[in-house]
């Protein structure tokens, strides 16, 4: 299985500063941490505007650093806007997951 | 003579009716229900209506007070039933076409009502008292509802103000005499904005906004040279924010950016004058391409 996220779009337009890269790496777990939170808030029954709003922000994030799993998880969750609950819960505990896997990832590199 | 109130009228008309309690032998209190009546030219039939009054309460003293729904108030002292009754006849002939001044004679159903100020006092006292209380309800309901469409007015659709026009004028003369290309970006997500921002900030003048008022206001205030601009916004959409710019800077370098790769948005975002498109991820090579297009454009400064 290949690593959860794929730095070379971001390496490059970071022209490779560690400095900027640690910042950014930061920067994307925290306001992940939020948009979590958020979709976790808006897992309702049916249409939920916040929800897709939020899944679609968290999908831009995720695709810019390179974390394309959980871009596609987001890409799902941001379908399901009119899902019931249970669906959206499900994606939402497979965005979890991949996240805790991608912050792994990342913390291990600003190390 | 009877004098006429057309100014502050429900309350002249609550105050006089008030004033009755204590004076109310040989008076005569008539009510004109008139905002019952159909007419698209109500308000000159009732300024004749006014003069036939007059002229048929003779040497009458008392008031008429014509309300804002004008529904027609006659307070007259006289003991001359015979006259109050030429008025009403008169009033009657007068909207000969309308049905509901034939419908029934008298009362709050009908064309008129006819108030004894001794012994229909209170029930008159209440008459003007409504129309108080209705118009300083509408009053109310008219200051709700003028507070809630300027809470909804659109800014992207409001004309620059004097200040604001000046601000621009001085950022166009700011641009046209900077040495770097200065960039706004306009994306709400901190992580996507801080990417843009980082990578470009070694080479140009960088400004970021996190929602589309901000962005506005950034663009209007530094004439950035070229915008990336996300569509999904908090506030207002970035075709929204694009429309804004164009109107006012028709040679405005916008690229828009999203993380939904449709074509129907390419084509709507070319249309309202965007000159690129970004689908993420955000690339050296994606970016690139839309600086150097511009750059073709952009004619370095000598100091």
């Amino acid at each position: 299985m290949g690593q959860p996220v794929d730095l070379t779009y971001l390496r490059e337009l970071t022209g490779g500063d560690k400095e900027v890269e640690g910042r950014l790496f930061e920067l994307f777990i925290t306001s992940c941490e939020d948009a979590i939170k958020t979709l976790e808030a808006n897992c309702t029954d049916g249409e939920n505007a916040a929800w897709r709003k939020q899944a679609h922000a968290l999908k831009g994030s995720s695709v810019n650093i390179g974390a394309n799993v959980l871009a596609g998880l987001c890409s799902k969750a941001q379908d399901l806007f009119t899902a019931p609950s249970n669906d959206k819960q499900a994606v939402l505990s497979s965005i979890k997951s991949q996240f805790q896997e991608t912050k792994a990832f990342l913390k291990g590199i600003a190390k | 003579m009877l004098s006429t109130i057309t100014k502050a009228v429900e309350e002249s008309l609550v105050k006089e009716a008030t004033a009755l309690a204590a004076k109310r032998f040989h008076v005569q209190c008539l009510h004109f229900h008139l905002s019952k009546l159909k007419g698209d030219n109500k308000h000159n039939d009732v300024l004749s209506l006014l003069s036939i009054i007059n002229n048929g309460m003779e040497d009458t003293e008392g008031s008429v007070y014509l309300c804002n729904d004008y529904d027609l108030f006659i307070i007259a002292r006289t003991q001359n039933t015979s006259i109050i009754k030429k008025l009403i006849s008169n009033l009657t002939f007068f909207y000969a076409d309308d049905p509901i001044a034939h419908s029934t004679t008298s009362g709050e159903q009908g064309f008129y009502t006819l108030y004894n100020a001794v012994s229909d006092y209170e029930a008159f006292f209440l008459a003007c008292n409504k129309k108080l209380i209705a118009l300083q309800q509408a009053e109310e309901e008219r200051k709700l509802k003028h507070t809630a469409e300027s809470s909804q007015k659109n800014p992207m659709q409001e004309e620059f103000t004097a200040n604001q026009a000046s601000a621009w004028k001085n950022a166009l003369h700011s641009r046209a005499k900077r040495m770097r290309p200065a960039m706004l970006i306009i994306e709400d997500q901190i992580f996507s904005r801080q990417l843009l921002k980082e990578s470009l900030a070694k080479d140009y003048i960088t400004f970021d906004a996190k929602n589309a008022m901000e962005g506005i206001n950034l663009y209007f205030t530094n004439a950035p040279d070229i915008v990336f601009l996300d569509i999904e916004l908090p506030d207002y959409d970035g075709y929204a924010v694009l429309q804004k710019i164009i109107a006012n800077d028709p040679e405005a370098f916008v690229i828009m950016t999203t993380a939904n790769n449709n074509a129907a948005d390419v084509k709507k975002a070319v249309a309202a004058g965007a000159r690129g498109y970004i689908v993420k991820p955000f690339t050296k090579q994606k970016v690139q391409q839309y600086i150097q297009l511009h750059r073709t454009n952009f004619k370095p400064k000598t100091e």
